[in-house]
């Protein structure tokens, strides 16, 4: 599978926040979108998702693909947590294909036992992330899209994280979008800054 | 008292009847913003002005069941406003997530709409039903003293 982002640009009124971008999102491989805030990381993980459409260009699957859109298994910026349930029922309400055990299995890989119990409401802004983050790695997917996934995370726990996703990612691409790269070498960077894009 | 009982029980039908309707209405023309469209003038009127019904009971006044049809259009217009109020008002990002991970309908409804209309409930409940049974005892009322 492969995700054409072709020649795609994007204004929000007087701002233009991507101008021209292309690139290819490979199985298998890994891409970190990096850049100061405001040049257009979360626009472009958008506009892959299928949640906006660019200005100019296109976004579109080449290849052949069972579905007519991306199946991803996504950390948006915010948690988008459903806050009176606890871990394990946020990450199994969202799909029926994936079961309380296996993802008790799986979150217990980032959490205590005490924590996947609570509602997310009583857990910190840390802990929550890592609820999102294992909601995406979870549900069958064949495309990992990530946003800021790592934000709020102490050091330990950033590299338990990034160890998990490594995991998890399989066969399929891995997109993060992160302004600090810190332990994500082993994917490649690409910078966005306004009207440079420079691949590292 | 025979009268009474007739009068309450239609008050209470009408309310329960008027709430379903009001809730599936609601529901309806959140799905479909064209029915919403043209269900505004009504959720409008009968929102904000529920006595307008009472013009039933003056024309309709031999009906036994007036009452209960009264305190019907009277309880749907006004759950109608209120429950399609907070299905507008459910968090966009909880909807974008629920359509990135193609979260069944079934689980929308369940954990995102139903803690919405639970909670939309839980605050015009009563309000729903004081309203229904003033608007039911005024229109009987109005059916004994034009009989």
């Amino acid at each position: 599978m492969i995700i054409e982002v072709k020649e795609v640009s994007k204004s929000y009124g007087d701002k233009k926040v991507l101008d021209n971008f292309s690139l290819h999102i490979e199985s298998e491989h890994t891409y970190i979108i990096t850049g100061p805030s405001g040049t257009g990381k979360t626009t472009l993980l958008r506009l892959v998702l299928g949640l906006e459409k660019p200005d100019k260009g296109k976004v579109g699957l080449l290849g052949d693909y069972k579905y007519p859109y991306i199946v991803s298994g996504t950390v948006f910026q915010e948690d988008r947590l459903i806050e009176n349930l606890d871990a394990v029922t946020n990450c199994t309400l969202v799909s029926k294909k994936i079961f309380r055990e296996t993802v008790t299995e799986e979150l217990l890989k980032l959490l205590s036992e005490e924590d996947i119990r609570k509602p997310v409401s009583e857990l910190d802004d840390g802990k929550r992330r890592l609820v999102a983050i294992a909601r995406a790695c979870c549900i069958p997917n064949d495309v990992l899209i990530m946003d800021e996934p790592f934000l709020g995370l102490d050091e330990k726990t950033r590299e338990k994280a990034i160890r998990f996703v490594r995991d998890k990612q399989g066969s399929g691409p891995l997109v993060i979008a992160t302004s600090y790269t810190e332990g994500l070498e082993f994917g490649r960077i690409i910078e966005l800054e306004g009207d440079f894009y420079g691949n590292k | 008292m025979e009268v009474l009982q007739i009068s309450i029980s239609g008050i209470i039908s009408g309310f329960l009847l008027g709430l379903l309707i009001g809730c599936a209405l609601a529901a309806a023309c959140y799905t479909e913003k064209f029915l919403g469209i043209i269900f505004k003038p009504v959720e409008l009127v009968l929102g904000k002005f529920p006595e307008i019904t009472l013009i039933l009971p003056v024309l309709f006044h031999d009906n036994p069941e007036i009452i209960f049809y009264v305190c019907t259009i009277a309880t749907a217009g006004f759950f109608y406003g209120k429950i399609y109020k907070a299905l507008a008002g459910t968090d966009d990002k909880l909807l974008e997530m629920a359509h990135i991970f193609r979260m069944p309908t079934d689980r929308k409804i369940q954990y995102i709409f139903l803690p919405q209309i639970l909670g939309e409930l839980k605050v015009s409940a009563l309000i729903g039903i004081v309203r229904c049974f003033v608007i039911g005892i005024a229109a009987g009322v109005i059916c004994n003293i034009l009989s």
